[in-house]
């Protein structure tokens, strides 16, 4: 299955056209138009927890392998 | 406040995309001259703090939601604009291209408005506000909370250009949201410098002197 990269669609034409749901218990739910991306959104509960925590160690890993890099190559010759 | 892919015309997307990279090879350079082993190791926790930050999405009102964006955060600590541009775009780079959190074809106009437009108007407005009111507090959250709504006024903006959304709508829509979630931003941000001037005022580059005193 082909997946874009963050694909998402419009569901309405503007955030005042979220739709607004009253359930049995007099509590109410919206359908947003525009809602914003969560890392993991589609994976349950568990699984944005562990995205979010393998992003993060990632995010980390990803910068200080950089900047490490940098440090290295700037490093002045003793 | 991360634009998907298909949201901006390629042709957009690749002029956003070329500003984005001027301004990323200006951070690197920046990384570059600036890096030791004292701002290495804080560069690196600042990006996977802020990556952790905007995974969390706050519910604001009508079903929508909106994120923290950290480019206030990473300038203010770091001393410079570019430090927000650099951590930023490898933030973006990673929640992007890992988790589909942004679009690819969009990086460009994402790593602006949030790197770009954040980075600088978050360290610009705390450097004014630092030398008129003189509080590190008053001037971070102000900072903070500029440079959450600023870029999502340029994301309505950069929307309206691409004929996705309408401007006025996306101007208050994304206004309204990200002044509030901006609050939240601002203390934030005050906490994290609070916090880093407190237990290691040395890794601090603010150069704002009240700070060494917290």
């Amino acid at each position: 299955m082909l997946v874009i990269q963050g694909q998402k669609e419009l569901t309405g034409g503007t955030p005042q056209n979220a739709e607004i749901k009253e359930d049995l218990n007099g509590k109410y739910s919206y359908s947003s138009p525009m809602p914003d991306y969560t890392v993991g959104e589609k994976t349950g509960s568990w699984g944005r927890v562990i995205s979010i925590i393998i992003g993060t160690i990632f995010a980390f890993i990803v910068v200080f392998g950089l900047a490490w890099g940098f440090r290295i190559t700037t490093r002045p010759a003793k | 406040m991360h634009i998907p892919d298909a949201f901006i015309p390629i042709w957009q997307g690749a002029i956003y995309w070329v500003i984005a990279l001027v301004f990323t090879a200006f951070a690197l350079k920046w990384a570059k001259t600036e890096m030791n082993e004292e701002k290495l190791p804080l560069i690196a926790v600042l990006a996977a703090g802020i990556f952790a930050l905007q995974s969390f999405n706050l519910p604001v009102s009508m079903g929508t939601s909106g994120h923290l964006v950290g480019g206030a955060l990473a300038a203010i600590i770091l001393g410079s604009p570019f430090a927000a541009v650099f951590i930023l775009t490898m933030v973006l780079i990673v929640q992007g291209v890992l988790f589909g959190d942004g679009g690819v074809t969009t990086m460009g106009a994402n790593i602006i408005n949030m790197g770009l437009i954040g980075g600088f108007v978050g360290f610009y407005s705390f450097r004014l506000l630092m030398r008129a009111a003189g509080n590190v507090a008053v001037a971070g959250f102000i900072a903070a909370w500029l440079a959450c709504l600023v870029p999502a006024l340029a994301c309505a903006v950069e929307l309206f250009l691409a004929g996705t959304f309408p401007l006025k709508e996306g101007l208050v829509a994304m206004g309204l949201y990200y002044a509030i979630i901006g609050v939240i931003e601002g203390i934030v941000t005050v906490a994290a410098i609070y916090l880093i001037a407190s237990v290691r005022p040395d890794l601090l580059d603010t150069g704002i002197k009240p700070l060494k005193g917290v």
